[in-house]
């Protein structure tokens, strides 16, 4: 791996604490406009980690429909109901006790989650084994394995270029859409099914009650 | 190794004299000299090339800003039988910098009301993902910032940010002339977004790349000719996102004065001025690289000519569009780009969808019979498409926008 840790480090906390100032003032404004502007601030610190993490394309799309779409659908609604925009409503305590049960439920969640994954350290890894840094970000070449034929194995660095693909890291973009498109592709379209229902259905739930 | 700006030989030359000890990335090149830096410190001779990059790339910008803003001046002022611009200079040359001079050197005023953290930093919101976008085109056959593997969704992205500007200046100014122009920009933005996203499927399938660089080596045909259905959307989809005439309604002069920017003056009006030339700019060339060919051309004139020809060609139509066509109103705006829009964007992308499976990988000749097909398909949706709205001569009903109907922005009160 190229990048110094210790910037990378710098980085990451940089990230780290602006993502979270962002959303404790998301909490604290008092003005709802302001509240959405720092939850797209709070997006788009996100999506720098997503960068530090060579998940590009995930970051460009966490930017993209967090930050320029689903916060943009925020204010334009707190725009448009004037009772939300005037105001600085306090919530009574039935939000209040609802909403700490269920930030307390997420959290847990996450941090169970968070105690249960593997982090096994890619860095370390790949420092130890040339193979799994080619795998990653340079170019590897794969055989079948001796003995068992339907196991690829890496051999690194690649040394024919026809055989040569690019590492994980170079190509994540392809291996995603490849997942979405081709392995994953009824899950993908069901998810955009159920997105559609529900956007009809707001549709139909909100649509002004014409005379007729 | 993604290249970058080190692809150019002037910054190469630049870097390996600065860190001659950088066998990797200075082999074959030069004589270079000993090296400025000691080995170790190629970090710091990569930082110092970089910030010369974006030094020239961002003030080549702004200098093409001025000079598009005083070519548009002089070529609209043709268009209307009016001289434009010419007192300062050889043919009024000089009007950009006697401009920004008395936009320097006015008061700045900042409303009693006024938000200061939102109104403060809208300006900057305008500009700065203008310039980022300036990162990933390919000037010319080796001159980039960087070569994203991600360039067009990185184009996307940075460009959806800009979104929040109009939003931010709006609510920012507590005045309902700002507010009602923020509320047109965006929703001008959000419907504009998708066709603009889905226009851009067709050739991505074709390239088999989303990196700038690899859709301009792709098109041996230019993509114009390829997909005319998905150029059509992405321009009208780019004009009306940079906010241009005739979807100039968000800041209509005779309705909203200056719409979300209204209450701003002195060098904060110039940013937000400099943020929509920066834009066209910018929406001009992603058109060039992604529909026109980027930097290809014969080759009697070097690659960055042919950029910028290809350019000013894209920004003398704009500006033709700009000086001929009557500003549309917000609810042709929005139904033009969900009933007309879409429905082609979404059939070029079924219909490059089926192509590329046919021809995964197009050669030249696959690609000329890909052209034949689009095109008459482009021919006949038009046709038909054209039969739905309203005949020539014709005066549109006014429709009812009721959902719009209680919408009086409540700002400061």
């Amino acid at each position: 791996m190229t990048e110094s840790s210790a910037l990378v480090d710098v980085i990451f906390w940089v990230g780290a604490i602006a993502a979270i100032g962002a959303s404790v003032m998301v909490v604290a404004a008092r003005d709802v406009l302001k509240s959405a502007v720092f939850l797209a601030a709070s997006f788009l610190a996100v999506g720098g980690i997503y960068v530090l993490l060579r998940a590009e394309f995930l970051a460009a799309v966490q930017v993209l429909i967090y930050v320029g779409a689903v916060s943009i659908l925020i204010i334009f609604t707190i725009m448009m109901v004037r009772q939300i925009a005037g105001g600085n409503r306090s919530a009574g305590p039935f939000y209040v006790v609802t909403g700490a049960i269920a930030a307390t439920l997420v959290s847990l969640a996450v941090i169970y989650a968070a105690y249960n994954t593997d982090w096994s350290d890619l860095d370390a890894a790949a420092a130890s084994d040339q193979r799994v840094e080619a795998a990653l970000t340079g170019s590897y070449a794969s055989q079948p394995a001796p003995g068992n034929p339907k196991v690829d194995i890496i051999v690194a660095p690649a040394t024919a270029a026809a055989n040569s693909h690019p590492g994980v890291f170079e190509r994540s973009t392809g291996n995603l859409g490849q997942l979405f498109i081709r392995d994953y592709v009824l899950a993908f379209e069901i998810i955009s099914l159920v997105l559609l229902a529900a956007l009809i259905g707001a549709l139909v739930l909100a649509r002004e009650r014409r005379p007729t | 190794m993604t290249s970058s700006f080190l692809d150019n030989a002037f910054f190469r030359n630049i870097y390996c004299n600065l860190a001659s000890s950088d066998s990797a990335r200075c082999a074959g090149g030069g004589p270079f000299g000993d090296g400025l830096f000691p080995p170790g410190w190629e970090w710091f001779a990569f930082l110092v090339t970089a910030f010369l990059t974006v030094f020239v790339v961002i003030n080549g910008a702004l200098l093409g800003v001025n000079a598009y803003i005083w070519g548009e001046r002089r070529l609209i002022g043709r268009i209307q039988g009016r001289p434009g611009p010419n007192r300062w200079g050889p043919f009024g040359l000089l009007t950009p910098v006697a401009d920004l001079i008395k936009i320097l050197t006015k008061e700045d005023i900042v409303p009693a009301a006024a938000d200061r953290l939102l109104f403060f930093l809208a300006p900057f919101l305008i500009v700065v993902p203008v310039l980022l976008v300036f990162a990933v085109v390919p000037f010319g056959s080796s001159s980039w910032v960087a070569d994203l593997n991600i360039g067009l969704l990185y184009v996307l992205a940075v460009l959806s940010v800009e979104s929040f500007a109009p939003v931010m200046a709006g609510w920012g100014s507590q005045n309902r002339y700002a507010m009602f122009g923020a509320l047109r920009a965006v929703a001008l933005l959000v419907s504009y977004e998708i066709p603009m996203v889905l226009s851009l499927l067709g050739v991505l399938m074709i390239a088999g790349s989303l990196s700038l660089v690899d859709v301009v080596h792709a098109q041996s045909v230019p993509f114009i000719l390829v997909q005319p259905l998905g150029f059509l959307v992405f321009f009208i989809g780019t004009v009306a996102e940079i906010q241009r005439a005739p979807f100039d309604l968000a800041e209509a002069e005779s309705e909203l004065v200056g719409g979300y920017h209204t209450d701003y003056s002195g060098i904060r009006w110039g940013l937000f001025q400099a943020g929509e030339f920066l834009a066209t700019i910018a929406g001009a060339a992603i058109i060039v690289t992604v529909f026109l060919g980027g930097w290809r051309g014969p080759d009697f004139l070097p690659s960055h000519a042919w950029f910028f020809i290809k350019l000013t060609g894209v920004l003398v139509v704009m500006t033709w569009i700009r000086g001929t066509l009557p500003r549309l109103r917000i609810d042709q705006v929005t139904s033009f780009a969900w009933k007309g829009l879409l429905p082609l964007a979404a059939l070029n992308v079924v219909l490059s969808a089926l192509l590329s499976l046919i021809w995964p990988a197009p050669t030249n000749g696959e690609l000329w019979i890909m052209v034949a097909i689009n095109m008459t398909v482009a021919a006949a949706a038009l046709i038909v498409l054209g039969q739905f709205g309203p005949k020539a001569g014709e005066r549109p009903t006014p429709a009812p926008v009721s959902t719009l109907r209680e919408a009086t922005p409540g700002g400061g009160n």
